[in-house]
């Protein structure tokens, strides 16, 4: 199915609304639940790159890369897919830096996210 | 419905695909490790009666050495399994499809596509499940023909026997009656248990192959 983007620079809520079924309940969920547990996940990376640790950098960021992919957003995916990627390297400062980034990239786009749950939710209570 | 066991070590993605299969009528159960699922698995033992989606990367035991463990008891048919992988795992997909995987979804699982993949292997192990119900009335069929032959023999003995005249009928002859006869009743009670669907069964004859077993 085609989705058009809208006023989203970083998400496809068009993607979002479809993949989910329009269902903001368990969208919402996934959100709280990301939030819930970014620090658990990201720890792990942080941890990886300190122990220098390939696998558990490359094993956390594949984690996180099959979570934020559900944001349908191409600069989040892209982060944390250069970040495992880059795990195989052992590169630690090129690591360290593309860490720094996804944090980065994830506060922007979670941001996003999250007007866009709001503005659905104000959506379906004017509907209501 | 079948059951549905999701093995993946991600808690956030497994718990909200497991929720959206569940509103789909899918009763699911989660593991997020493979030794969990591979103990659970062996003890519970009950080939056919759940569809695995397991998630390739994993730490400790992969999804790989998970599907591994389960083909050396079980086949794609006894219990299917689809692999979980992120769009670039091509190779390792395709190592698991080499390996017994029955099919796979990538991350995030589009639930449409997964329900049609699920069904797939649910009408696999359905079709499997009908051939091996004919394969068992074949053979019951077969056993059936065969003790119909066996009856004939000690029937004919007990039946020339006893039209003999009964005033030349020795305790010899009566023994050897009696003897055919019973010969008759335990074929008789063979025959009443094998015709009870229940008695029959499916055992490993080599590894990979099973034979209908008759109890």
């Amino acid at each position: 199915m085609e989705t058009k983007k809208t006023q989203y620079k970083y998400i496809n809520d068009g993607k979002i609304l479809f993949e989910f079924e329009e269902d903001l309940d368990i969208f919402e969920e996934l959100v709280e639940d990301y939030q819930a547990r970014f620090h658990l996940m990201t720890n792990e990376i942080k941890s990886g790159i300190q122990n220098k640790s390939s696998e558990e950098v490359r094993i956390a960021a594949h984690t996180l890369k099959g979570v934020v992919a559900n944001f349908y957003s191409d600069k989040l995916t892209q982060s944390a897919f250069q970040l495992e990627n880059s795990s195989h390297e052992e590169n630690w400062s090129d690591l360290q830096e593309y860490y720094d980034q996804f944090l980065k990239d994830n506060d922007i786009v979670l941001k996003e996210v999250i007007t866009f749950i709001n503005e659905q939710k104000s959506k379906s209570s004017e509907v209501s | 419905m079948i059951k549905l066991i999701l093995v993946d070590d991600d808690q956030i993605n497994s718990k909200i695909f497991s929720k959206r299969l569940a509103k789909r009528g899918y009763e699911t159960e989660v593991f997020h490790s493979g030794s969990e699922f591979l103990d659970f698995f062996e003890s519970k033992g009950e080939q056919g009666k759940f569809i695995i989606i397991l998630d390739i990367v994993m730490p400790k035991m992969d999804g790989m050495a998970v599907l591994k463990a389960i083909r050396e008891q079980y086949s794609p048919m006894e219990a299917p399994v689809i692999m979980l992988s992120a769009n670039e795992d091509t190779e390792k997909v395709v190592e698991c499809l080499n390996n017994g995987a029955s099919d796979y979804l990538t991350k995030p699982a589009n639930i449409d596509i997964a329900v049609a993949r699920i069904n797939t292997q649910q009408e696999l192990i359905n079709s499997h499940t009908g051939k091996i119900k004919k394969k068992q009335l074949e053979t019951i069929n077969s056993m059936v023909t065969t003790f119909n032959h066996e009856i004939n023999n000690p029937l004919t003995i007990a039946l020339g026997t006893l039209r003999r005249d009964f005033s030349k009928i020795d305790e010899k002859r009566v023994k050897v009656a009696v003897d055919a006869l019973e010969r008759i009743a335990m074929i008789v009670k063979k025959i009443e248990r094998v015709t009870k669907s229940d008695q029959v069964e499916e055992e490993t004859y080599v590894a990979g192959t099973k034979m209908i077993k008759i109890k």
